[in-house]
């Protein structure tokens, strides 16, 4: 597991073919077996590309066990 | 009574994700001949097979697929859900290992017929290898120019997501896996509106098993006509049933529907309960199934006998329970399970379901009073009746059936206590 | 809509197609109970208590998300379900700290009320544990408190949050056993995407979400209800001020689901900041100004100092040299007073206020192109828009609940949303396109767009030929000017005004919406009548949903407007230079009037300067403050001889006063508002005003009557009832009739059911008049010493010059201080950085605020809010004024902006 780097997360978005709506929740599946946290700058990130609130993402996040993430994930 | 090896006659033919095995035996018959039908044709055939889902709800596929169908203009799903996670069933997995391409095959007809671009399998996060083949598998198909654009030299494009679920057992849910692709919280909704209306990202969707999509090329390749010989009447076809908890054997077995009785089956195929003692009871429909005993086991293994006999056949994992062991003690195991696997969405199952886990384990622990039963009742009648989705519907009818057929059980519980 | 016959409890019931059950049996007075209902959000189904039981159905439905269906026969309770929705309760009550007895909710609570109906026993399945306590996301919220120990997690505040705010700011988080109601992160409330409206805690069924500020402070059951108007902006909420009797202070404010126009919808403003009226700032006494220093004042004092000053200044220099400036804040009855006195008893019509400063050219556009200068539509039809064009409008802020309406147009019912804005205002994150207009351009914009919709034949000829005149005129000025050219000029890509033109005229209804965007400028009056042009063209006004429509800043300035606060009209918009006019109300007010238009609000400061204006009486404005140019505008009100301020606070402009008259505020009087939709609506007294604080029009009565023009009314309705006789669009108007829903003018007669929109069938002038307008550059560009073009507004925290808004501790926390915006890159061109303190400057004058670098605002331009007195924005724009309207050009400026030197 690495900790969060900006390269090495572009680099997972350009594995996913870029960030859309459709493959947003593998993607974040991919950060977190990565990092082993979705960082709050992903979900900041993720939110601005997609459109979808921060709100929306991290109460989403928060319902799986396996998601680390704010408070877990050092935030 | 035998196994009968339809939808499984390949698994172990060949090494997945090799195309060439797939192929030598009769594989991609079936696309070839969908895509020359045409979809309405295709959806023809899936209603006059008579297939039903094989995920639980047991809803009609080709009709389901109509409905997508009918919707002419912009984006349009379908989901082979593989999230499998109900208890005591694991017969999706044997295709998903064995036979990869007979459910891709299945996808892409579904894709095809339904006019779906994208695609998703949302397989179990526990099914490590599962996915590692699909993965690789998804590679081999694009290369084959199986996933893609002009899919065998027609003008179907079909993209394929491998999705890896997160572990919880909602997710298995379809307006709840729905919701986890749509980056929602892991919870079910409220219906309608149904997924063929407005599903993934309020476009009309398609959410099929895997098992009911390794139907379709058999249907296809086959033709019905030689389909429908197969099962009885109103259920055709061949089911896949699990076969798990107190028996020698465990297993999966491709029974032609209605071929034998749940008795027999266990008897037969699972060499008779694994201490040797009387079957106490039967979960002939997975975890969240009632239990069957007694004369009730001599049912037929159809959905409508099943269903007679006062259970249901829901995944058709049949999970057995030798005498010697307190129903309470079953539940109880249960209940372990399903207490933590609300989504919470909706009142009764999320409070309930914790409710009753907590006076299991009271009356488990010795210390439960008449009240607590009476409580149980109220609490699992309330959920059964009014809970959104299947999870809060089904979790307490173990529960229930158990106090139904095992009073002595639970009382004996109790005055542990009293004595 | 097709209706369908059915059958509720054995009751024969009829209903439109899509009606669910629930809303069905509420309409026949059956509540089935339900904990997660609210017509304003989709039905999610979470509590599911409203179950029922359909003939032929096996099992039960819930009610809120079944549609009713011809012959359907429903049962809404029987035994079993009875005891179902006990067991249901009971299970809720198991996971909710019941704390009734100190609950602010107790006696206003759905759980409670329904745990009572059906007898629920709380222990029956176990009291919950307690959570340890933890900071949650409101816990340093000044506004609102959370408490997970009594959240049933309905979710009725995150759906609010998304489906009608959509501020997006509330989520579940957690898993079973932890799942709270948070913000992303569990951020603090106030750094969320949250607007603070409130809604959260007013859908809160169960007592877990409250008014932080009103814990303990009384339970519905203990507060009096009253009634009335907010007294923020133009949209004219209905509010509920909930009083102590005791302390006669207001608790808390509520609204309710289905009033007219906000249906129980309100803003921060209207929710969290009516502090101000309890305020210890309040005026309690009359101050007379003594060397230098105001000393406190018996009214009769006061009363006959103001009429001897006037009645002296009136003799030496005639009436001319006085001036009176009415107030967008009061009432009808306070306006309609206050003219009367400026009029009849001083002798002049020089009376103005401060829709001089928002909507003049919206009153002269208007009037001149369709005869009639309001909201030509009424806020609810906005959502049936096929296309909403707003430009000049931060709605969400400035607006916020007709915000609302415009996002529910858009996500509920496909209209397709416009937005030209210098700024990327909020509402563009729902447009289908948003484009960005150089500030002062509209005019080049709006003639572009006409040319590629009659070049591509998209105009409605059939409109234009029967309801308009005058089309010739303007196709000639319209030839050249090309999407291309006005790219030049406005920075919008051609394309993008192409697209737009399309939109709009492609729609069956469209609405267009503006505010202070297009009407401040020099050009406000050419701007207004592009768009009047522009609606024409295209056939869309004179049909619901169709049309122009100017919302109005304050609470009342449509009826301050209305009701003759201008200084060329009486009430009712009728010339004071027709003499016949003028015959008719001499002969109302028994007394002889001047036939000749008075001076406009900066028109009085400009001729203080010159010492024809002596005198000066400001009834609850602001100009020191409010009015562009500040430096001039201060030395006119130090200059003039006698200025009197009547107002409820000591304000800027207070301070230069001879003598300061305390009236009383909204909550505290009796009166009527007119809503920008030309809504008449109650204003009712909910609190006793502070020490001798008296009602505005009372104050007025007095002072003329002093100076030897008896005026004496025996309330508010009186007045009202003489407004009816003497101004024909009111003529219907009366308490009796506006109790409880208020009326849209023109109401001409008691029978009238008042407008909801105007010119259907033909224009108030006739014919719609075609106006061709010349693009004309602001009144001051860009150059080298002053390279930025600042333009300025409001935010939505903030109310006009924050008097009342900036005494809301709520407010404070989330908009302490003002501010300038500019783009990221001219932020690093000038290495400012955000939050940092800098300088704007413009020929008139210097500020320092703090810097907010954002994305938001083109290159090039600058932002600022005119809120605050530290760095107010109105010291630097420009008091260049419109040759028609005179409104000053407060939206473009030329500025500079510098880093401010670190002290060393």
């Amino acid at each position: 597991m690495k900790t969060f780097d900006m390269q090495t997360y572009q680099n997972l978005i350009k594995d996913v073919g870029g960030l859309t709506v459709e493959n947003l929740f593998v993607f974040l599946c991919k950060v977190q077996e990565t990092f082993g946290c979705v960082p709050n700058e992903v979900v900041r990130d993720v939110a601005m590309k997609t459109g979808f609130s921060e709100a929306r993402i991290y109460g989403a996040l928060t319902s799986y066990r396996e998601f680390k993430v704010g408070r877990e994930c050092g935030d | 009574m035998k196994e009968i090896k339809l939808l499984t006659r390949r698994v172990g033919t060949y090494e997945p994700p090799d195309l060439k095995g797939y192929e030598a035996q009769g594989g991609l018959v079936a696309l070839k001949k969908a895509l020359a039908m045409g979809p309405e044709s295709v959806i023809d055939e899936i209603k006059r097979a008579g297939l039903v889902g094989r995920g639980g709800a047991g809803f009609p596929t080709g009709p389901k697929w109509a409905m997508v169908a009918g919707e002419k203009q912009g984006q349009k799903y379908l989901i082979c859900n593989a999230e499998e996670g109900e208890v005591g069933t694991f017969k999706d997995k044997v295709l998903l290992d064995g036979d990869p391409w007979l459910v891709l095959e299945g996808i892409l007809i579904g894709a095809f017929a339904v006019g779906a671009e994208k695609t998703y399998i949302y397989i179990n996060g526990e099914y490590d290898q599962t996915i590692e083949l699909w993965d690789r598998l998804v590679v081999e198909a694009r290369k084959a120019g199986l996933l893609g654009d002009d899919i065998l030299g027609s003008k179907l494009s079909v993209d394929l997501q491998v999705v890896k679920s997160k572990g919880l057992y909602i997710t298995g849910e379809e307006l709840a896996l729905i919701s986890s692709l749509e980056m929602r919280r892991a919870a079910s909704r409220l219906k309608p509106p149904y997924p063929t209306e407005k599903g993934l990202f309020g476009r009309p969707t398609v959410v099929n098993n895997v098992e009911t999509l390794a139907n379709v090329p058999v249907i296809l390749a086959e033709g019905v006509e030689a389909y429908r010989r197969l099962g009885v009447e109103g259920e055709p076809g061949t089911r896949l049933f699990s076969l798990s908890g107190d028996v020698k054997k465990s297993g999966v077995y491709e029974l032609e529907i209605g071929s034998g009785t749940l008795a027999e089956f266990i008897e037969e195929f699972g060499g008779g309960t694994a201490g040797g003692r009387p079957i106490k009871a039967v979960q002939p429909g997975g975890g969240t199934s009632r239990f069957l005993a007694g004369d009730s086991l001599k049912c037929k293994l159809t959905a409508r006998a099943i269903l007679q006999a006062g259970s249901g056949i829901g995944t058709a994992g049949v999970i057995v329970y030798e005498e010697g062991k307190s129903a309470v003690d079953i539940v109880k195991g249960l209940i372990e399970f399903y207490g933590f696997e609300s989504c919470g969405r909706c009142a009764p199952c999320r409070i309930g379901v914790v409710r009753i886990k907590e006076i299991i384990d009271k009356v488990f622990g010795g210390e439960g009073t008449d009240e607590d039963l009476e409580q149980l009742r109220q609490i699992g009648k309330a959920c059964v009746a009014v809970s959104t989705c299947g999870m809060g519907q089904a979790f307490p009818l173990p529960v229930l059936s158990a106090l139904e057929l095992f009073p002595q059980d639970f009382e004996a519980a109790i005055e542990k206590v009293s004595a | 809509m097709k209706e369908v016959c059915f059958n509720i409890d054995g009751t024969k019931v009829t209903a439109p197609e899509g009606t669910t059950i629930l809303e069905a049996a509420k309409g026949v007075g059956i509540d089935i109970p339900n904990l997660c209902y609210d017509s304003r959000v989709e039905p999610a189904g979470t509590c599911r208590m409203c179950v029922v039981q359909i003939e032929g159905r096996p099992g039960l439905t819930i009610s809120c998300n079944t549609p009713v269906a011809e012959g359907m026969e429903v049962c809404t309770e029987n035994a079993e379900i009875a005891a179902i929705r006990r067991t249901v309760l009971e299970l809720i009550l198991s996971d909710h700290r019941v704390a009734c007895t100190s609950c602010d909710k107790d006696g206003a609570c759905r759980l409670q009320d329904y745990a009572y109906r059906y007898q629920a026993d709380e222990g029956r399945f176990g009291l919950p544990e307690r959570r340890p306590v933890k900071p949650n996301y409101a816990t340093n919220s000044e506004g609102i408190l959370y408490d997970p120990d009594k959240c049933i997690l309905c979710g009725l505040c995150v759906r609010y949050c998304e489906e009608v705010q959509k501020a997006e700011a509330l989520t579940f988080a957690g898993r079973l056993g932890q799942i709270e109601v948070s913000t992303a992160f569990g951020m603090d409330l106030h750094e969320s995407t949250c607007v603070l409206c409130g809604g959260c805690v007013e859908i809160c069924p169960a007592g877990s979400m409250l008014d932080r500020a009103a814990i303990g402070k009384g339970r519905e059951k203990d507060l009096t209800r009253t009634r009335t108007t907010c007294a923020y902006c133009g949209v004219g909420c209905q509010l509920d001020l909930l009083t102590d009797p005791k302390t006669g202070r207001i608790v808390k404010v509520t609204s309710e689901v289905g009033c007219i126009p906000n249906n129980g919808n309100m803003c921060v403003k209207g929710k969290f900041a009516m502090d101000f009226v309890g305020s210890d700032k309040r005026l309690t006494t009359p101050l007379i100004k003594r060397n230098g220093k105001f000393e406190e004042a018996t009214w009769e004092e006061a009363i006959e100092f103001v009429a001897e000053r006037l009645k002296q200044i009136r003799s030496e220099f005639g009436a001319e040299s006085i001036a009176g400036l009415s107030s967008a804040k009061c009432t009808n009855e306070d306006n309609y007073v206050f003219q009367k006195f400026i009029r009849a008893c001083i002798g002049t019509n020089n009376v103005d206020h401060c829709a001089r400063l928002c909507h003049a050219s919206t009153v002269a556009g208007l009037a001149r192109a369709f005869g009639s200068g309001a909201m030509t539509n009424s806020i609810d039809e906005i959502k049936d828009a096929g296309c909403i064009f707003i430009i000049g409008s931060n709605t969400t802020e400035a607006h916020p609940v007709i915000g609302l309406y415009v996002k529910e147009g858009v996500m509920k019912n496909g209209a397709e949303l416009l937005v030209a804005d210098p700024r990327r205002i909020d509402l563009a994150r729902f447009a289908k396109l948003y484009i960005a207009q150089k500030p002062g351009t509209d005019v080049a914009l709006i003639n572009a767009m006409m040319n590629v919709i009659i070049s591509e034949e998209i105009y409605d000829k059939d409109f234009i030929s029967e309801r308009t005149e005058d089309f010739e005129k303007l196709k000639p000025i319209l030839k050249d000017f090309t999407p291309e050219k006005a790219e030049a000029i406005t920075t919008i890509p051609a394309e993008k005004i192409r697209a737009a033109a399309r939109i709009y005229a492609k729609a069956d209804t469209a609405s267009i919406i503006y505010s202070m965007g297009i009407t401040q400028h020099t050009t406000g009056t050419d701007n207004v009548l592009s768009l009047a042009n522009l609606a024409m063209l295209t056939g869309n006004v004179g049909k619901a949903s169709a049309g122009v429509n100017p919302l109005r800043g304050q609470n009342n300035v449509q009826g301050a407007c209305d009701l003759g606060a201008l200084p060329n009209v009486y009430p009712g918009y009728q010339s004071v230079e027709d003499s016949q006019l003028q015959t008719k109300f001499e002969s109302a007010w028994e007394q002889k009037l001047s036939g000749r238009k008075g001076l406009t609000v900066v028109e009085m400061m400009h001729a203080i300067e010159e010492d024809k204006i002596k005198a000066l009486y400001i009834m609850g404005e602001n100009p020191a403050l409010s009015d562009p140019n500040l430096n001039r505008t201060r030395k006119s009100l130090e200059k003039v001889d006698f200025l009197v301020s009547q107002d409820i606070f000591l304000s800027e402009t207070a301070e230069y006063a001879d003598v300061v008259l305390p009236s009383v505020c909204f909550a505290e009087k009796d009166g009527t508002f007119t809503n920008t939709e030309r809504r008449v609506q109650r204003v009712r007294k909910a609190v006793t005003p502070p020490g001798q604080a008296q009602s505005d029009w009372e104050i007025i009565c007095e002072v003329a009557t002093k100076m030897g023009y008896p005026m004496a009314y025996g309330g508010a309705d009186e007045i009202m009832d003489e407004i009816a006789t003497v101004t024909p669009i009111y003529g219907g108007m009366s308490f009796e009739r506006i109790d409880k829903v208020g009326l849209q003018w023109p109401c001409p007669d008691k029978e009238h059911p008042g407008t909801r929109f105007l010119h259907e069938g033909t224009f108030k002038r006739g014919k719609g008049k075609f106006h061709p307008v010349e693009y004309k550059n602001p009144d001051e560009l860009p150059d080298e010493n002053y390279p930025f073009v600042l333009t300025t507004g409001r935010q939505l925290y903030q109310f006009h010059t924050g008097t009342m808004t900036r005494k809301s501790p709520v407010i404070n926390q989330v908009s302490p201080t003002g501010y300038v915006e500019i783009h990221t890159d001219d932020a690093a061109g000038l290495e400012i950085s955000n939050g940092e303190k800098v300088e704007v400057i413009t020929r008139r004058g210097k500020v320092t605020t703090l810097a907010r670098v954002t994305g938001n605002i083109e290159k090039g331009w600058l932002f600022m809010p005119f809120h605050f007195r530290e760095g107010p924005a109105n010291m630097l724009t420009n008091d260049a004024l419109d040759p028609t309207a005179k409104i000053p050009e407060f939206k473009v400026c030329a500025a500079a902006v510098n880093k401010m030197k670190q002290p060393v």
